[in-house]
């Protein structure tokens, strides 16, 4: 069963004036328990893309169904229908807890708002987060600030469970997190996952952490999804140059100094979502670049089962 | 409502860190900042002696519109510390039982400005749009005129009296909290944990009251203490000015007033109420800038 | 083999709200040669931004405060140096190339005023009246540090220097401005930067071309660098030794792909298997979190943390002593344990 499809979704903002295309055509499936990763910088609509799905945004054009209900207008019937099955954690695990509020209230705060269970059932669904996601149950009374980066994501994690949903949005998790940390968060993670089967979307710039994370990646660049393959697949044989330049910007530990000059790198810088190159959008940035990439946008075409690529080079 | 959650033995990440208490960082600020400390001690004399001015006061009578002329004009002595006034009164007894209108104006002032000023800024904000655009709207006008002049249009239109003076500041302070907690509220709105609440299903409402609002408490507390004396002041300029607390009630402004005709020889007239708004004041302030240190330092 | 830099037990701490002691860098050592690069790498609370402030001098004092050590440049004590003479030292000395580039130019001049001001005013901690008006009314001057400017742009390949001239620090983006502000670096001819994460504020393939640029810059002009990262990967690739320090204090060193490849130090073997890796290697944390720095007492402040540890962890701080091959490890049982990178 498929819990999220977007169908050729467009998100254009700003009517007048210099229009921003953040979203352009971008069609994306999860199924059931799926881990599906999204790889892109800043500027690649990969936000915008969560903020779609998760009923915050309506979408300029295109459809969103989620679990076989179509959602795309935001209405409040709706939006109630994606809070009670979409859930997120996000990037900044301090900013994402109301300083204000202590660790058991934060974690009951959907269940509250959406009604769900009595007050003893809230309390025990909370303490029963706590300790799955690896928290002691003493410290449901401190506050955010009290808390370490990991702890803090740790009960992020904890209230987007909450009302188990059936499709969790994972927003650079472990992004501000140290290198030991984060490495812990992406344990419980991969962890919850096996165990509670739930649909994933890991949203992250960090290909290792992807790597771990998810089971199908699409690498997202100026709005749209430029390459999509099962994960083992596109880390063996990544067919699009930007997926490649992606890769060869990975420093990998241990290897020896590089002297002399680097290897060939993905040049300048990503254009702007207001003003998106003509063509292929990556092409003033692809070293494999043709004259065909100026003029002709590329359609999507398929290079193995289940791998797709938007590229003249493997049309 | 249960699922396939169990203990996923992932052991904990580390202690809770120590939390470093309120309590101590206030005494520690306190400590540091002696003059937080005055205004501490100033404030906290002042509204015991309101509290218990009709008990201290030597003279409590002369509260009213007593008359002892044969004690009129009396300057300082040991029976009378502050002196007497033209028909006769003891100064020290009337500037104690002067603290309660001064207070009472400002407490009831403080209260309504909130009660008016906080949620509409804070509708305003989260809100935004037409509704949002509004509120400010009106709060610019008010904001507009200044609120001496303001007050002073009502009072003159309502009859000066203690209830009508409570209502003109009232309405020209709760301005000030709106433009506060608009302020505030934009700013905190681009939290994460605003979205993170959207995503959770929390209606607008409960996020902009439950959520957003705690979140304004420390420089609502900070704001509060300065401007008990602001309006204290205010209180005390309308008393002058002949349309705020009307004679023969001991208000501070009044007592001045009253006094400005015997200067420069009954110079204690003028001084001694003139010297009890000073000193609150000062107090409020010094303690309202402490508290802005120790709320600060814990964000 | 002279050292450029010399970092030597180098204490750094402040007194805290209760009138205790709080020790932040717990004797560091450091030696930087000419033309060398080394990488200092932790997670964030080890000291590695505090040991940067303290030798560019720019240390927040009070509240902090250096209590011992010293750090030598060019053989000077910079420690005990007139605050003139070492004001005078950064540019030619040695300069920074900051983390947040947005915020590390002054938002109000273009990028021409700003470099106008560090070529005829650098160095200088006072400048006259007479000073300050002799270059901005010259044309020639003027037209010279415009030249010189487009020259300094362009060899940090910033496309149309004449154009990026006139513009102010919000029309350009993060790696044009990481790319202005390695340019403005340069201009004293340093004998050592000092780059602070010059990249974990920009996109991946952003990072990288400023990592790029600074490696082929400062193997060009024969400068010294000295690189503050917590990615083991961007060391690995730009350092050639390597400083990994935990809780104040430096816990191992060494070449670069000697220690990240056979690690002596649980920590740093720890880390390195944090690293969550494209190769879809296994991957592991490290348990527990930074111990707060008044409690770590007389031991080894990674005891909580570390599978090996013994109950000689506890008793005294481990120095940092040779374990062979020119490399160095704070660990008791530094030469015993066989760690996997």
């Amino acid at each position: 069963m498929t819990v999220l499809d977007l169908r050729d979704v467009t998100q254009v903002f700003g009517g007048r004036g210099q229009p921003v295309r953040a979203l352009n055509n971008v069609s994306l499936g999860v199924s059931e328990a799926e881990r599906v990763g999204i790889v892109g910088e800043s500027g690649s609509g990969k936000t915008t893309l969560a903020r779609i799905a998760l009923g915050l945004t309506k979408p300029t054009s295109g459809r969103v169904t989620l679990l076989d209900r179509d959602v795309t207008e935001l209405r409040s019937d709706h939006q109630r229908y994606i809070h009670r099955h979409v859930q997120m954690v996000f990037q900044d695990p301090l900013s994402s807890l109301n300083p204000r509020k202590s660790v058991r209230q934060i974690i009951a705060l959907p269940l509250e708002a959406q009604r769900i269970g009595s007050p003893q059932d809230r309390e025990r669904r909370v303490v029963e987060l706590m300790d799955s996601v690896g928290l002691p149950s003493r410290m449901l009374d401190s506050w955010p600030s009290q808390l370490s980066g990991g702890q803090r994501q740790r009960v992020g994690i904890a209230r987007a469970l909450a009302i188990s949903p059936k499709l969790l949005f994972l927003d650079e998790p472990t992004a501000s997190l140290d290198v030991s940390v984060q490495a812990r968060i992406l344990e419980l993670l991969v962890g919850l996952q096996a165990k509670l089967r739930i649909a994933q979307v890991m949203i992250s710039h960090n290909l290792g952490v992807i790597r771990h994370a998810a089971d199908r990646v699409a690498v997202m660049y100026l709005g749209q999804i430029v390459e999509q393959a099962p994960t083992a697949r596109l880390y063996a044989a990544p067919a699009h140059p930007y997926t490649q330049a992606l890769f060869a910007a990975v420093p990998a530990v241990g290897a020896r100094k590089r002297h002399g000059a680097a290897l060939a790198r993905v040049r300048g810088e990503v254009a702007s979502a207001t003003n998106i190159p003509s063509g292929c959008p990556f092409h003033p940035r692809c070293p494999q670049a043709t004259e065909r990439c100026r003029g002709e946008v590329p359609v999507v075409s398929t290079v193995a089962s289940g791998h797709q690529v938007r590229c003249h080079l493997h049309a | 409502m249960t699922d396939a959650l169990k203990s996923t033995s992932v052991l904990e990440d580390g202690p809770v860190s120590e939390r470093v208490s309120a309590t101590r960082v206030a005494i520690e600020t306190l400590r540091r900042s002696p003059l937080s400390l005055v205004g501490l001690v100033i404030v906290v004399f002042v509204i015991l002696v309101a509290i218990f001015g009709p008990w201290i006061a030597p003279f409590p009578e002369d509260a009213g519109a007593s008359v002892n002329f044969a004690k009129r004009l009396k300057p300082p002595s040991a029976e009378h510390w502050f002196g007497t006034d033209v028909v006769g009164r003891d100064v020290l007894s009337r500037v104690i039982i002067g603290s309660q209108i001064s207070l009472t104006i400002a407490l009831f002032v403080i209260v309504f400005a909130v009660l008016i000023g906080v949620p509409l800024g804070v509708i305003a904000a989260y809100f935004g749009g037409g509704l949002g655009g509004g509120i400010m709207r009106i709060n610019e006008v008010f904001l507009a005129i200044p609120s001496l002049v303001f007050v002073l249009a009502v009072s003159s239109l309502l009859g000066p009296s203690l209830p009508v003076v409570i209502i003109a500041i009232s309405l020209a302070w709760w301005t000030w909290y709106a433009r506060l907690a608009y302020g505030e509220v934009l700013s905190i709105k681009q939290e994460q944990f605003v979205e993170a609440a959207q995503v959770s299903g929390a209606s607008k409402m409960r996020i902009a009251f439950r959520e957003i609002l705690p979140n304004l408490t420390s420089v609502l507390i900070v704001k509060v203490t300065l401007d008990i004396g602001y309006v204290i002041l205010l209180g005390a300029s309308l008393g002058y000015l002949g349309l705020g607390v009307q004679p023969p009630e001991p208000e501070w402004g009044i007592m001045v007033a009253e006094g400005r005709e015997q200067l420069p020889d009954a110079w204690w007239l003028t001084t001694f109420p003139g010297l009890a708004v000073f000193v609150t004041v000062m107090g409020f302030n010094l303690l309202g800038d402490g508290l802005n240190d120790i709320l600060g330092a814990r964000q | 083999m002279t050292a450029l830099l010399e970092v030597e037990g180098l204490e750094i701490g402040f007194t805290d709200a209760d009138g205790a002691e709080v020790t932040l860098l717990r004797g560091i050592d450091l030696a930087l040669r000419e033309r060398e690069v080394i990488a200092l790498v932790g997670e964030s609370g080890c000291g590695k931004s505090i040991t940067a402030k303290a030798i560019l001098g720019v240390l927040a004092q009070p509240p902090l405060r250096i209590k011992r050590g010293a750090i030598r440049f060019q053989g000077r004590d910079l420690l005990k140096l007139p605050a003139a003479a070492y004001h005078a030292l950064r540019g030619p000395g040695f300069t920074l190339v900051p983390q947040h580039p947005l915020s590390s130019l002054n938002p109000m001049f273009t990028v021409e005023q700003q470099f106008f001001d560090l070529m005829n005013y650098q160095g200088r901690a006072r400048v006259g009246f007479v000073d300050y008006w002799k270059p901005r009314l010259s044309a020639t001057r003027r037209r010279d540090t415009r030249e010189r400017t487009i020259a300094a742009l362009r060899e940090v390949s910033l496309p149309a220097p004449e154009e990026i001239l006139g513009r102010y620090p919000f029309q350009l983006s993060g790696g044009m401005s990481q790319r202005v502000l390695i340019a403005m670096a340069l201009l004293g001819s340093p004998k050592m930067v000092i780059a602070d994460e010059p990249g974990t504020a920009l996109d991946v393939t952003i990072e990288s071309q400023i990592n790029d640029l600074l490696r082929e810059r400062v193997e060009a002009r024969g400068m010294a660098m000295i690189y503050i990262t917590h990615d083991l990967g961007i060391a690995s690739e730009l350092a050639d030794r390597v400083y990994v320090m935990y809780a104040g204090r430096v816990v191992e060193e060494g070449a670069t792909h000697e220690v990240f490849n056979a690690p002596r130090h649980p920590y740093t073997a720890g880390l390195l298997k944090a690293v969550p890796k494209v190769s879809n290697e296994p991957f592991a944390g490290i348990k527990g979190t930074l111990p707060d720095p008044k409690a770590i007492g007389g031991g080894c402040a990674f005891r909580w943390r570390c599978p090996y540890a013994t109950a000689a962890c506890e008793g005294v701080v481990p120095p940092l002593v040779d374990v062979g091959d020119g490399r160095r490890a704070a660990c008791v049982r530094a030469t015993e344990l066989t760690l996997a990178a």
